[in-house]
């Protein structure tokens, strides 16, 4: 129960007006009687009960107040908010998408308003089950057909914002499916995106807000033939007035340079960062602070566009062992591959290189006795050991085939194709004529992306023990794979796969996105430390994790033993445009209703006209009795 | 007083079908139609005793000689006429209601004057207020019922009542009936009056009076019918009780004044009084079934 306006409130004045006017009214008519003793012993028997008793018979006095309380609250403009709700199930989906955390109000993100008008809304209600999902990147299921209010509003309560870019379309099929089985219902939607909400009875609260918001995004750094540093990052202004302000730029948690920013309306600007000395990031690398961060100087609409990571690439990662006695095609390779430094030793020289400085050996027609302790390793045409010590037996699962004729040069052709996988990636259709191959069963840890015609494997990559192993059936010098424009193409998938990363794959992600994290050595589990400091254990026992609480923009880092690597969740660009217009449609023929300002449209029912009909009834009452008296 | 006629042909009518008797044997005063205690002269035979010298040889019973061999002389009851004393009071809550209390009183007044005059008794009207008490000569005969109602008609309502006080400034010098007609209402509170009232039975029948009270209210003393505020003025005292008159107040007030006539009735009982209750909207032949009920008026 609520009033729009509470003026009329000073109208009751009038009412002990009233009561004065019906005193005043009251001329006492004197009549006479026989004797006045049998009276006054009657009236002081009740005057004593009753000292209202002069009112008592004035009915026309009271229904005059009770018009006049009407008519002031009748003018008031009550509305019930209370009382049962026409739909008996209610389903509440609020966007926590990352443009959502911006600013509503001066002291309130638009998330903080759509759970208040959420909670308003139940506590107005009664008799309804009440069920609540988020949407944002992925839809989550927060409380399903309760009638607890108090349980619902605290569920509510506990919905965070998050960096991730979405809007209500990925919860409307999960919500099209909830509504599926109720008779009568009604979807009370907040967002500030746009969304189709097809055939839903709903009503969607619009909560975007158009202002000022500038977002840096792109953080890159390259590094000049003369050594030094160029660092870039693009910023977007989608305000309305041109963006006028600064970008710190930090290498690590230093503070490095201040650069000044101007941007028109709709448009982007690119600040550099230049002639930064290549030592500034070695010094900073000692400082175990291995990345930039570039953050705008302004206070905007959302704060978590503001700022943007990037992660260094640390050097000694990109060394490289081949161990081969003559291939030039594979050397050629692995250098063209990267900026990467690649030794070659030969295999007699084996245990005099120093293997342990590498992140990657790569075996040519050899196997070690031993399995090197550290560094993936590239396993190509391996030889075969009649009594394989019992490492070999894990990596290379030998299939007695015709194909199998390491002595005999003349034998026959055989057609391998590529299996698609990220090794084969751009090169999915390709295939190749080889001499000699060695067919394999794929081993349980590994998957083959080189297949033979009898099925059997020509090729295949896969975690081993926390380590990437890769392994090809053939040499190279039996094909002319090397020759094909496809081998570098391979051979770039290849080590990007077997060089990645150890730990993890890359190191920029979109917020939202799932951080596979690979078994490194012996590590048996790993620790991922997000932007607040919360850390957060996966078990490495099956050689991999994944960590998918990436809802926060900001910098993370893995740690597996003694190993640390950083990695970066980044404000999702499309969430930053507030300039964009809402949308909302729906199916034809289904009743969808958009509002601005929820708050005045959920739930009120006025009840203006029957308390007029309630005044006519009064005054007809009063009209009856005052007639009835002349 | 309402301009009405007083005695009108209905009440004449009326008159004419009733006698008024009462159980008490008048002694003293002048012949008439009642048996007397005093054996005398009249025909109607009381008792015997023995002859003694002087006594009138006339009345010797010589039947009762023949048998019983003594002389025995016949008694016989002696008629006297009944001394009746009609009290009407004439205070200002008297001359109230529809029809007027007053007028009703002067009614019953003539109606017993009547009753009383047609056996040969004799009356006295007697009007008291304020202490004031206006006594009328005795009427007798039906000579005397002319100039009964002739002063009845003169009578004027007004002033308070003092019925006690009144009653003991009138002469009672033989045994009589006593007739009040009155509303019995005065200054004072319920219970005083009630006391008062009571003295004055007591007081009567002291004076070897029979007494009969006839109490007279009108149908608005009964029922009041009042409504929203209003100032009840005293007819006697002029005095105002602003009062709101709800149900409730009629109610208490009716229960008030049923709680007053039973304490009156009860008071009559007590002394041996007779209590008739009489509405001013009742006929003269509505009070006369009344009487006939209670056993003092029968029909002719």
């Amino acid at each position: 129960m609520g009033i729009v306006r509470l003026w009329p409130a000073l109208l009751a004045v009038l009412i002990p007006g009233i009561v004065i006017l019906y005193l005043l009214k009251q001329k006492v008519k004197n009549q006479k009687i026989s004797a006045l003793n049998l009276w006054r012993e009657a009236y002081e028997n009740i005057q004593a009960s009753t000292p209202w008793e002069k009112f008592r018979n004035n009915i026309l006095m009271y229904l005059q107040i009770a018009a006049l309380i009407l008519l002031i609250i009748a003018l008031m403009s009550p509305y019930i908010t209370g009382g049962n709700s026409e739909y008996s199930n209610v389903l509440i989906i609020i966007d926590n998408s990352a443009s959502m955390s911006g600013l509503y109000s001066e002291d309130a993100s638009k998330l903080d308003i759509a759970k208040k008008q959420a909670a308003d809304y139940i506590s107005a209600n009664d008799g309804v089950r009440y069920t609540v999902m988020s949407a944002g990147s992925t839809p989550a299921l927060i409380v399903s057909g309760s009638e607890d209010k108090g349980r619902v509003i605290d569920a509510i309560d506990s919905i965070e914002a998050t960096d991730a870019s979405g809007s209500l379309d990925s919860g409307i099929s999960m919500a099209q499916s909830a509504t599926a089985a109720w008779d009568s219902y009604k979807v009370l939607a907040f967002t500030d995106s746009s969304a189709n909400m097809q055939d839903m009875n709903c009503e969607v609260i619009d909560l975007s807000v158009h202002g000022e918001n500038a977002a840096i995004q792109n953080l890159s750094h390259t590094v000049s033939e003369d050594g030094t540093v160029k660092v870039m990052a693009r910023v977007d202004n989608y305000g309305k007035k041109q963006l006028n302000t600064d970008v710190n730029l930090y290498v690590g948690s230093k503070l490095y340079d201040i650069q000044n920013v101007t941007a028109e309306p709709g448009s982007s600007s690119v600040v550099y960062f230049k002639n930064i000395p290549r030592g500034r990031f070695n010094s900073a690398l000692a400082g175990n602070t291995p990345y930039l961060m570039a953050e705008l100087n302004s206070k905007d609409m959302l704060a978590g566009d503001n700022t943007v990571y990037n992660i260094l690439n640390g050097e000694n990662d990109n060394k490289i062992l081949l161990v081969t006695e003559k291939n030039t095609f594979l050397e050629k390779a692995l250098m063209l591959s990267g900026n990467k430094t690649v030794d070659k030793v030969t295999p007699k020289d084996l245990e005099a290189a120093k293997t342990d400085e590498y992140n990657l050996i790569v075996y040519d027609g050899i196997v070690p006795d031993e399995f090197p302790d550290t560094g993936n390793i590239i396993f190509i045409n391996p030889g075969i050991a009649k009594e394989s010590p019992g490492w070999q037996q894990e990596v290379f699962i030998f299939k007695d085939s015709t194909n199998h004729n390491q002595n005999n040069k003349q034998g026959k052709a055989v057609l391998v194709k590529a299996v698609k996988c990220d090794v084969t990636e751009y090169i999915e259709d390709y295939s190749f004529s080889c001499l000699d191959v060695t067919g394999f069963d794929t081993p349980a840890w590994a998957s083959s992306f080189f297949n033979t015609g009898k099925g059997l494997s020509a090729g295949y990559i896969g975690n081993y023990n926390g380590r990437m192993v890769a392994v090809t059936g053939f040499d190279l010098h039996n094909t002319d794979f090397p020759l094909q424009t496809e081998f570098p193409i391979f051979m770039y998938n290849l080590l990007r796969k077997t060089m990645s990363v150890q730990i993890i794959e890359k190191t920029v992600y979109n917020a939202g996105e799932a951080v596979g994290i690979q078994k490194k050595k012996q590590a048996e589990e790993a620790a991922v430390t997000k932007p607040d400091g919360t850390k957060e254990i996966y078990s490495l026992g099956s050689g991999m994790a994944v960590f998918t609480d990436t809802l926060d923009a900001g910098l993370y880092y893995v740690e597996e033993g003694d190993d640390r690597m950083y990695f970066t969740v980044s404000f999702p660009e499309d969430e930053s445009d507030v300039s964009k217009e809402t949308l909302i449609t729906s199916d034809k023929n289904t009743k969808t209703e958009t509002s601005k300002t929820a708050s005045k449209n959920i739930s009120k029912k006025m009840i203006v006209m029957p308390v007029l009909a309630l005044l006519l009834v009064l005054l007809m009452a009063e009209w009856h009795i005052y007639r009835k008296r002349l | 007083m309402a301009e009405e006629k007083i005695f009108d042909g209905a009440f004449f009518r009326g008159l004419n079908r009733i006698k008024l008797v009462t159980r008490i044997t008048m002694q003293g005063g002048r012949s008439g139609m009642r048996k007397s205690a005093a054996k005398g002269s009249s025909v109607e035979f009381s008792d015997f005793r023995e002859y003694v010298p002087g006594d009138d040889i006339r009345r010797i019973d010589w039947n009762t000689y023949g048998r019983m061999e003594k002389l025995f002389v016949k008694l016989f009851v002696e008629e006297r006429e009944a001394y009746y004393s009609v009290i009407i009071d004439t205070s200002g809550s008297m001359n109230f209601g529809k029809p007027d209390k007053g007028v009703c009183a002067a009614r019953l007044a003539g109606a017993v004057s009547y009753m009383a005059l047609n056996n040969l008794d004799r009356v006295r009207l007697s009007a008291i207020c304020s202490d004031k008490i206006i006594n009328s000569s005795d009427f007798t005969g039906r000579q005397g019922f002319n100039k009964a109602v002739a002063w009845l008609e003169n009578m004027e309502y007004a002033g308070r009542t003092d019925l006690y006080k009144s009653i003991r400034g009138i002469p009672f010098n033989q045994r009589g009936v006593t007739v009040i007609i009155s509303d019995l209402f005065s200054r004072d509170t319920t219970d005083k009056n009630i006391s008062s009232i009571t003295d004055t039975i007591r007081y009567l029948r002291y004076m070897k009076q029979e007494v009969l009270i006839l109490h007279v209210l009108s149908p608005e003393e009964k029922e009041p019918g009042l409504e929203g505020t209003i100032g009840l003025e005293d007819t006697e005292t002029g005095d105002i009780l602003k009062v709101t008159a709800t149900s409730h107040l009629c109610r208490q007030y009716k229960q008030v004044l049923e709680r007053f006539i039973n304490h009156v009735e009860e008071s009559a009982k007590h002394y041996q009084a007779h209590y008739i209750p009489v509405c001013s909207d009742e006929t003269i032949d509505t009070f006369i079934y009344k009487g006939i009920r209670s056993g003092q008026l029968e029909n002719i």
